[in-house]
């Protein structure tokens, strides 16, 4: 009744309402979606400028200060720009409420709210290239005193945009977070208990808790910051008369940082988890287990800051106790692994392109997670600390679970969005293209850290020790140039498909969580006349005995409303 | 909104608790590692800077004091009003809101009109030292959290004037002000009383 009256309402709302500022979840998804990729095609061309300037230093394509603000607005925009968007975002927004059998999220309008807070903020982040003095260049992580103090990097205005900047992105993410948090938790079909649902429910939800229960200090942080820059208080920066703490803010920023990475990596495992079990066409293996051991993964997560900091002067028997914890937390990432592995293990593997981009994704990132082992022993780090090693390690990571599972997602979730397919040949090599070259980029990266390429420096030509490997260095860059052309042939697919793509039918996958069950785009509040009783847990599939000519029990089934409902 | 709202109630809530009560919640244990951080960043600059004590002697406890008991006056009275409110009481309930608002604007009236000049006056301003920057860092982001609150009981009480009647708005509103309540709790003593 309610849903019939809403659908009517629907109808009678204007374009606006329908495209601009919706309260669909589906289309707030989409606005997340968008957004992040012209940030993350931004952000790759970013690299390509300062990589060439790199180069070729004669040329001076940049001089050396904005060669550092492209660096740091790279890292700047591709975390916080292009990974929360889209790990929180766009998986949350898309994936929540079809998968959980809900009309749309708990609050509408604070979702709404959400995407234009962050678009505000990424107007507010791009204001800083045309400012005097262009965007801030202390570094991603912004390390005081060359963040509190403008005369160092020369940046005076670039810098208190990025801060008020990052504070409109978290107040975005904060909200939207809320809103992943409350809606899995009060608005589940019928028969959808806690450990019924989806995996990238439950990791959207973890992220979401995890960057909520760490963000705080950081906010906190931000301002200290600006007072610190604008009024000449004496939070971090040190004078002679005047005392601050350096170093704080270095707590207050890897405090929020280490899970933060989580909340960027746990979402992308998600996907993972969830075209896995449809590719081999087999449950997926120890789903308690993924759970619980992410959970684990998040608790220690806030234990293991000042890994960051191991030569910043920390007390060396607190690097040791870091130390520990870091290893430790190797362990369920461990688990969450093998327990991927084991899904593929047996099974009849489908090789279309999502599976080969979370395949791919899965790669990676156990390569990611190996070396953080090494640098997570305080002896190797403070070898490696500050290298190319680190760039590297962190790359395999983050690309693995931002860039590649996103393109699986993309590629899976497609007919939920545009209720077309994505082209598979294009998309097939897009997937192989992009893994070969970002290995080709990355992996001489853990041999140039050994031999002493430190990050952020503009030229290495004045460095004699290190011009035995310049030409590995070329040969990243040179590759590097390749990577960020073939995304165009993503670009291509995803608008060509968008426009002329094959028309999708309600479950193009043969998949069983219950959003398939939802015609391909899904109307407005999802569910039409219709609401969705989950009777199975979400990966029913059977490789050897398929009943009724399918491999597989789709997780709810559609009743029609009565009265009573 | 209004259809949201509408389909909301379709739902079964298996946990049993309220969507804005649960997203209030949320948003405190947030708040509570914003306020975290500061109290951290206070015991930091106390352990390892000098001068801390005889700074902090130079505040006006009885302002302090003071506040406190608007804090909490005002603290008990939505707790009143929301009891009233569930009762069918709404007279009542209106007349604890406005209580509620009143020690509210007696709490930043005294704060920002009266104990800040008065310092800033003494030359306690913000570039005193570790003890005046936290002080001024710390309660300015407490007051702009009583705004805040006392912006949203105003906008509550224009509503319920009406045909409106605030159930779960006014449960999750007052667990914020309890929760701005109980930071001024770990900020009195810190700064006034040690």
């Amino acid at each position: 009744m309610a849903a019939h009256a809403a659908a009517v309402h629907h109808a009678e709302m204007g374009w606006i309402r329908t495209y601009i500022f919706s309260t669909d979840h589906k289309m707030i998804a989409k606005q997340y979606l968008l957004n992040g990729l012209f940030f993350a095609l931004f952000g790759g061309i970013i690299a390509l400028v300062f990589r060439s300037h790199l180069a070729m230093p004669e040329q001076e394509l940049l001089d050396p200060a904005r060669y550092n603000a492209y660096v740091t607005m790279h890292g700047t925009l591709m975390i916080f720009w292009v990974a929360m968007p889209i790990l929180l975002g766009f998986f949350g927004n898309l994936t929540i409420p079809l998968m959980i059998g809900a009309r749309d999220m708990a609050f509408p309008l604070l979702n709404m709210m959400s995407y234009w807070t962050f678009f505000i903020s990424s107007v507010v982040i791009m204001a800083s290239f045309f400012v005097p003095g262009g965007p801030f260049a202390g570094g991603w992580t912004a390390y005081a005193p060359l963040s509190a103090n403008s005369e160092l990097t020369g940046v005076n205005w670039g810098i208190n945009l990025w801060a008020i900047g990052l504070a409109l992105e978290f107040t975005a993410v904060l909200m939207g977070g809320i809103n992943f948090i409350v809606t899995p938790f009060v608005l589940r079909a019928r028969g959808m208990s806690l450990m019924r649902l989806p995996i990238i429910v439950w990791m959207v939800v973890i992220a979401s808790l995890l960057f909520m229960m760490s963000v705080g200090p950081l906010i906190a942080g931000t301002f200290m910051l600006l007072f610190d820059k604008n009024v000449g208080t004496h939070f971090y920066l040190v004078s002679a008369d005047k005392i601050g703490d350096p170093l704080l803010w270095q707590h207050l920023f890897w405090f929020f940082g280490h899970p933060e990475v989580y909340v960027i990596l746990i979402p992308g495992l998600g996907v993972i988890s969830e075209i896995f079990p449809a590719a081999a066409r087999k449950p997926l293996h120890g789903y308690k287990h993924i759970i619980f051991w992410t959970i684990f993964a998040g608790l220690l997560s806030f234990m293991v800051w000042a890994h960051h900091m191991f030569v910043a002067g920390l007390n060396p028997l607190a690097a040791v106790g870091f130390s520990i914890t870091t290893i430790i937390i190797s362990v369920p990432f461990l688990v969450i692994v093998v327990a991927m592995g084991l899904t593929l293990w047996g099974g009849s593997l489908r090789f279309n392109a999502a599976f080969l981009y979370a395949f791919f994704a899965y790669v990676i990132f156990i390569v990611g997670g190996l070396t953080g082992l090494q640098l997570g022993a305080t002896v190797a780090d403070i070898q490696l600390h500050e290298t190319y090693f680190v760039v590297a390690h962190f790359h395999y990571v983050i690309f693995a679970s931002v860039i590649l599972a996103t393109f699986a997602a993309v590629q899976w979730w497609f007919p939920k969005m545009f209720g077309r397919l994505m082209h598979e040949g294009v998309a097939k090599v897009h997937a192989i293209s992009t893994f070969l070259l970002f290995n080709i980029v990355f992996t001489p990266m853990f041999i140039l850290g050994f031999a002493g390429y430190t990050r952020r420096y503009a030229s290495y030509d004045h460095i004699p020790l290190l011009q035995g490997y310049a030409w590995l260095n070329d040969f990243v860059s040179i590759a590097g140039v390749l990577l960020i052309l073939v995304q165009f042939l993503f670009v291509f697919n995803f608008f060509y498909s968008m426009i002329a793509g094959k028309r999708a039918t309600a479950n193009p996958w043969e998949a069983t969580t219950l959003e398939w069950s939802a015609p391909s785009p899904p109307p407005h509040l999802n569910w039409g006349d219709t609401i969705p009783v989950v009777e199975r847990d979400p990966y029913e599939y059977a490789p050897e005995v398929p009943e009724n000519g399918a491999d597989y029990e789709p997780q709810g089934r559609l009743m029609t409303l009565t009265a009573r409902d | 909104m209004a259809h949201a709202q509408a389909h909301s109630v379709e739902h079964v809530e298996p946990t049993g608790i309220g969507a804005p009560k649960l997203g209030m919640w949320l948003f405190l244990s947030g708040e509570v590692v914003l306020f975290g951080g500061v109290i951290m960043t206070i015991v930091l600059f106390r352990v390892s800077f000098p001068g801390w004590k005889e700074a902090s002697e130079h505040t006006n406890p009885i302002i302090g004091s003071v506040n406190t008991f608007n804090l909490l006056t005002s603290s008990m009275l939505v707790a009143l009003a929301h009891k009233m409110s569930a009762t069918g009481n709404h007279g009542l309930s209106k007349l604890c809101i406005l209580g509620c608002l009143a020690f509210g604007i007696l709490f930043l009236a005294l704060k920002w009109v009266i104990e800040w000049p008065m310092e800033i006056m003494k030359g306690y301003t913000i570039h005193e030292g570790p003890f005046w920057q936290l002080y001024y860092a710390a309660t300015g982001l407490h007051a702009i959290h009583v705004l805040i609150g006392l912006i949203a009981f105003t906008v509550i009480l224009i509503l319920y004037m009406g045909k409106w009647r605030p159930n779960f708005t006014l449960e999750a509103t007052a667990l914020y002000w309890h929760f701005v309540d109980i930071v001024w709790l770990f900020l009195w003593p810190l700064f006034y009383l040690s």
